[in-house]
């Protein structure tokens, strides 16, 4: 099991109040955004947010964003390659 | 001067959302409650919603209206809102997100209006009749029935959904404070075309010494007379503070096809 994304799956379900999903809900492969969980613009602004509070990392640069949020998987490996080396998840 | 008639009611209290994890007046906290407790029909946006619009859909989907279908609107129903407190349960929350880390929170900053409410509202219900929002005090619920009831008598709009609404977050040592009541407001004629039965006709009139009393919360008093059935009964009556007596805050007009931009003021 990877850790950090089981523990992107809460953080997600948290900033974005999804009440009624789980992580066991939410597949790391597939898309957030459209037909996936379905997120909308405002839930994008809030993932950008999230990331930075969590991991430190701002996201400025829209095509970076699209890729990093294309799923969990992707957004766990944007934060792997770019958080400070001690930049541990809370 | 159409008639007008109330025919359904929908009432949220503090009871059913409460924030358990901050309210200890009771042991354990008070059970939140979820949106599949209200209705049948999906609504997977509910969790998203700040407080305001929680109790505010909550409360008119016990209204019970016909279901519309995707694309099909209702341009003949209007929405009002009236609310003491508005939006600002979540612009403090958004003022306080500013200062954390990573910045101000796109989502609460999509709920700093009290007309969200609405628009939540209608999406849902596909409405698409004029809307508006009334801030005007401690009766400001009471002020958007009044309001509603006129543009129906008045022959704006063939209904109209009236809402009294108000929420506050929890705070560690207090409980939430939180209600909505919701009318479906109708014309007596159309009504009765369509074989349905008024739940109340009403005599709602000023105050004849202009006051209300403050204990008795006019949208409470009617929601137990409408729930008793004591509204069909001869000469039931519910007062209203005098116009003059209101101090308005804010009109908020959302959007408006018939013209009409004012609410009530005083």
């Amino acid at each position: 099991m990877d850790e950090l994304v089981e523990t992107l799956k809460k953080q997600i379900i948290e900033a974005l109040s999804l009440e009624e999903s789980t992580p066991d809900d939410i597949d790391p492969a597939a898309a957030l955004f459209g037909a996936g969980l379905g997120l909308d613009s405002i839930d994008a602004l809030e993932l950008v947010v999230m990331v930075e509070k969590h991991y430190g990392i701002r996201i400025t640069e829209l095509e970076i964003g699209r890729q990093a949020f294309s799923s969990v998987n992707t957004l766990a490996d944007f934060i792997r390659k770019n958080r400070e080396p001690c930049g541990e998840s809370e | 001067m159409r008639r007008t008639v109330i025919t359904a009611c929908g009432c949220v209290d503090e009871g059913g959302f409460g924030n358990a994890r901050s309210w200890t007046r009771w042991p354990g906290g008070v059970p939140r409650l979820r949106w599949r407790m209200f209705s049948d029909q999906p609504f997977d946006r509910f969790g998203r919603l700040d407080l305001l619009c929680k109790y505010a859909v909550a409360a008119v989907e016990m209204l019970e209206l016909p279901p519309s279908t995707e694309g099909e609107s209702r341009p003949d129903l209007a929405l009002l809102l009236g609310s003491d407190n508005g939006s600002l349960d979540t612009d403090v929350k958004f003022v306080r997100s500013m200062h954390e880390p990573g910045g101000a929170s796109p989502t609460l900053f999509s709920y700093t209006l009290p007309s969200t409410a609405l628009g939540e509202i209608a999406i849902r219900h596909h409405i698409t009749g004029p809307g508006a929002c009334v801030m005007a005090g401690p009766e400001s619920g009471l002020l958007a029935l009044w309001e509603g009831m006129a543009w129906v008598a008045e022959g704006d709009v063939g209904g109209c959904i009236c809402v009294g609404c108000d929420a506050v977050s929890a705070s560690a040592a207090d409980a939430p404070s939180a209600h909505a009541y919701a009318f479906l407001v109708a014309d007596e004629a159309a009504v009765a075309t369509q074989g349905n039965a008024p739940l109340a006709r009403l005599a709602l009139s000023p105050a004849p010494d202009g006051k209300i009393d403050q204990t008795q919360r006019p949208l409470r008093q009617l929601f137990r007379l409408l729930a008793s059935g004591g509204g069909k009964a001869p000469g039931a009556a519910l007062y209203l503070p005098a116009p003059a007596t209101l101090n308005v805050l804010q009109v908020m007009t959302v959007s408006n096809p018939n013209g009409r931009s004012d609410g009530r003021t005083g």
